[in-house]
């Protein structure tokens, strides 16, 4: 795909995110100017764009859409539950004509028949609108339409740069009406040999002709606003007649000079507003990700060469090679963070999405849902956002579905008509937490533990704490719906929601309550990439934690030790906490240069544990790379980093370790 | 000249310069460029086919765009154009 393509495909489906968003919320919280104009702007902004890559089936079915939002903007048409049905059809239809046009494929039958079917219903309301009382109301200057129209057009500097064509812009603009001349303007021209091939140096004049108003004109214009010089007069009938200006009843004089004041002050303004406007450089720019993710991967080895020069300075105590490293390593650290900050994304407008799906499946269902999306703000790596959505969604499907009860039933219970389900993220310790929490029917502990023993899951006489029973749900072919439904509960889905969590190093658990509903808990790493560590020994070997995840580090002397049946305890200011040998859990050799021992307070969502090893080295950039095959078994390594000496460091993940020290 | 490729845009303008400046070195009074190939040609390189122009009247040389399919025909009309070049078929 061409890179002019993938723009249009991009901004088409940012303008339908948009687009949907404003029907769902006009959904739930009523109409307003604000959403009618949101719905209004994507399908003319579509348009307008598609014009100039000529996607002809887009652009036919996008004008007669945004003729129908028009109407509705003007009041002529109301904008009520039907009708944003259908526009919410509208948005689909539109989204899968883009992606036959990005992709240059035919329209197959079933489309176009679509096509046809939605023109028509269109069609339908634009003829017959229910008669709304509209009152007279004098027409500003800007709005009044006029037939002729001269456009004066330059192209500025950098405008092949923009990689929009001049040429399908203009051939946008004829399908408005009719070109009656286009004159090139040459004078600034150079000599083939004097000549930047980069850059334009030709003007326009133009003569056009059509029912438009003159803010029709420029948004045609509007992508390259910024790169033109652009002018747009009326050519009206006060021109056209001005040879007949003597035969005018005196009295029609200062209206036309009126008319001719305001058009004057119309232009001024807007032209010294618009001067205002131009900035040198866009306030944003799209690139591509896989750029940024080849920016990290640098960083990343710059990471460890800074790293290694650290261990030269070390070695060879040159105060002022030291003043360098230490510049060095701090601008190294703030470069870090601003390219990890341009991979961090507002989890809202992935969430968004779901809005959508979660008012389909609760339309066909017949249920009656509020659902609320709280820490939008909330900020993550764009991989994990993207590698999260399935889960999710599927999570979604499944509160709807089965926790959230037909609107009788919860009358009948006592609880509001309307079930809720609330999407939520927020921040905490060095990893994201994603909530999904509803109101609904909630999980019987009893059931899920009787279904996993029919299921032979666990055996007859297992006995499981009510956070092993709720991990249950979890395992493969365990499904607790008495219907198996086409949205959900085919037992075929939680289990790949837990196996895409935990490849992303997060974990997943539930929490629920029989007659109140039930809350499913996602924490996940910040991101992938690069961490701030925490870097120590134990025996022969260096490992890492991230961290955020440290809450304070002391010597372990006896004072702190307690031993109770075997179990490894740890007395932190009287809180008897786990507390896990590393040396002895991962049959290291004794450290022989360690002079003592410290211990690691790590916490980790509510829980603390303390990690018991020797040598610390402090807080390490710790770029972070994958492990062999070799170690996949290895239980409670995350990864592993190159320190500045070549050697190698393991990094803890830290959820398993506390899965190992049965925590929770 | 005949252009081989059958798009001609600004991607390309540097290398369309250095060949039509190739044109200005040759003595043949009239140059001509064939563009039977050409799908697609956008404002840049018509640019530069002005340019050329007006470099080959300062050396007393004319130009002719010979054999122009529809979209350059299409594409000079829209910006203009079409007046400012002799266009023949061979």
């Amino acid at each position: 795909m061409s890179e002019e393509l993938q723009y249009f495909n991009e901004d088409a489906q940012e303008q339908l995110q948009m687009m949907e968003s404003a029907l769902l919320d006009a959904m739930d919280k009523g109409v307003n100017d604000e959403y009618i104009g949101t719905i209004f702007r994507a399908m003319h902004t579509i348009k307008g764009v598609a014009g100039m890559f000529s996607f002809d089936a887009i652009i036919s079915f996008t004008h007669i859409a945004e003729n129908l939002m028009d109407a509705v903007r003007n009041g002529k048409i109301e904008l009520d539950e039907n009708l944003l049905m259908l526009l919410l059809k509208c948005k689909d239809h539109v989204s899968t004509l883009v992606d036959y046009a990005v992709e240059s494929a035919p329209l197959p039958k079933n489309i176009l028949d679509k096509d046809k079917l939605l023109k028509a219903t269109i069609n339908n309301y634009l003829q017959s609108p229910p008669e709304k009382f509209v009152p007279t109301q004098t027409l500003p200057i800007e709005t009044i339409s006029s037939n002729l129209w001269h456009i004066s057009l330059h192209l500025k500097e950098y405008f092949f740069e923009t990689g929009m064509d001049l040429i399908s812009i203009i051939a946008f603009l004829k399908r408005l009406g009719t070109l009656h001349s286009v004159s090139t303007l040459v004078e600034n021209l150079p000599t083939l040999e004097e000549i930047d091939p980069y850059k334009p140096y030709l003007g326009f004049e133009i003569e056009f002709e059509g029912d438009v108003k003159k803010e029709d004109i420029i948004e045609v214009f509007e992508f390259v606003e910024d790169d033109i010089e652009l002018n747009v007069f009326s050519v009206d009938k006060i021109q056209k007649e001005e040879p007949q200006k003597e035969e005018l009843p005196e009295q029609t004089k200062p209206v036309i000079i009126e008319v001719l004041q305001a058009k004057i002050e119309d232009i001024q303004p807007k032209q010294e507003s618009n001067n205002k406007q131009i900035t040198p450089i866009s306030q944003s720019l799209r690139v591509d990700s896989s750029k940024i993710d080849i920016l990290i991967d640098t960083i990343s080895e710059m990471v460890i060469a800074n790293a290694k020069v650290n261990r030269y300075v070390e070695k060879y105590a040159d105060a002022e090679l030291e003043e360098v490293a230490i510049e060095l390593s701090g601008l190294l650290e703030e470069l870090r963070n601003n390219v990890m900050n341009i991979r961090m994304v507002q989890v809202g407008e992935s969430f968004e999405k779901f809005r959508r799906v979660v008012n389909d499946v609760a339309h066909k269902l017949n249920k009656k849902i509020n659902f609320t999306i709280k820490g939008g703000e909330t900020e993550l790596d764009k991989t994990v956002i993207e590698k999260i959505a399935d889960p999710l969604l599927h999570m979604l499907r499944n509160s709807v579905d089965h926790g959230i009860e037909l609107p009788a039933q919860r009358v009948q219970n006592g609880k509001p008509e309307y079930g809720t389900v609330e999407l939520r993220a927020y921040p905490e310790s060095g990893s994201i937490v994603i909530e999904i929490e509803d109101d609904g029917k909630g999980l019987a502990l009893d059931a899920i533990i009787s279904k996993a023993r029919a299921k032979g899951i666990i055996s007859q006489t297992q006995q499981l704490s009510d956070a092993e029973a709720y991990k249950l749900i979890f395992e493969p072919g365990f499904s607790t719906a008495e219907v198996v439904s086409d949205i959900s509960g085919r037992g075929v889905g939680m289990d790949v929601v837990k196996k895409n969590i935990e490849a992303l190093k997060g974990e997943v658990a539930l929490v629920s309550k029989v007659g109140k509903g039930s809350c499913f808990t996602i924490r996940l790493p910040l991101t992938l990439a690069i961490i701030d560590g925490f870097l120590f020994q134990v025996g022969q070997t260096h490992y890492i934690i991230p961290l955020d995840m440290v809450s304070e580090v002391i010597e372990y002397t006896s004072e702190y030790h307690v031993n109770i049946r075997e179990s490894q305890l740890f007395d932190l200011r009287g809180t008897l906490l786990p507390l896990l040998d590393v040396r002895n859990y991962y049959k290291e050799l004794p450290c022989e240069m360690c002079e003592r021992q410290n211990i690691i307070v790590v916490k980790y969502g509510h829980h603390k544990i303390g990690l018991l090893v020797d040598e610390l080295f402090g807080e390490y950039q710790t770029v972070i790379k994958p492990l062999g095959k070799l170690f996949k078994n290895a239980p409670g390594l995350y990864g592993a980093s190159i320190l500045g000496s070549g050697e190698i460091a393991l990094i803890f993940d830290i959820p398993t370790l506390f899965e190992i020290l049965k925590i929770k | 000249m005949i252009f081989e490729s059958d798009v001609l845009e600004v991607e390309e303008a540097q290398m369309i310069k250095d060949a039509l400046m190739l044109c200005l070195k040759n003595e043949e009074p009239t140059v001509k460029l064939d563009l039977r190939n050409i799908n697609k040609i956008d404002l840049s390189v018509i640019q530069l086919f002005l340019s050329l122009q007006k470099s080959l009247h300062n050396q007393n040389r004319n130009m002719t765009l010979i054999n122009c399919t529809n979209s350059v025909i299409e594409a000079l009309e829209l910006c203009g154009c079409s007046k400012l070049f002799e266009c023949t078929y061979e």
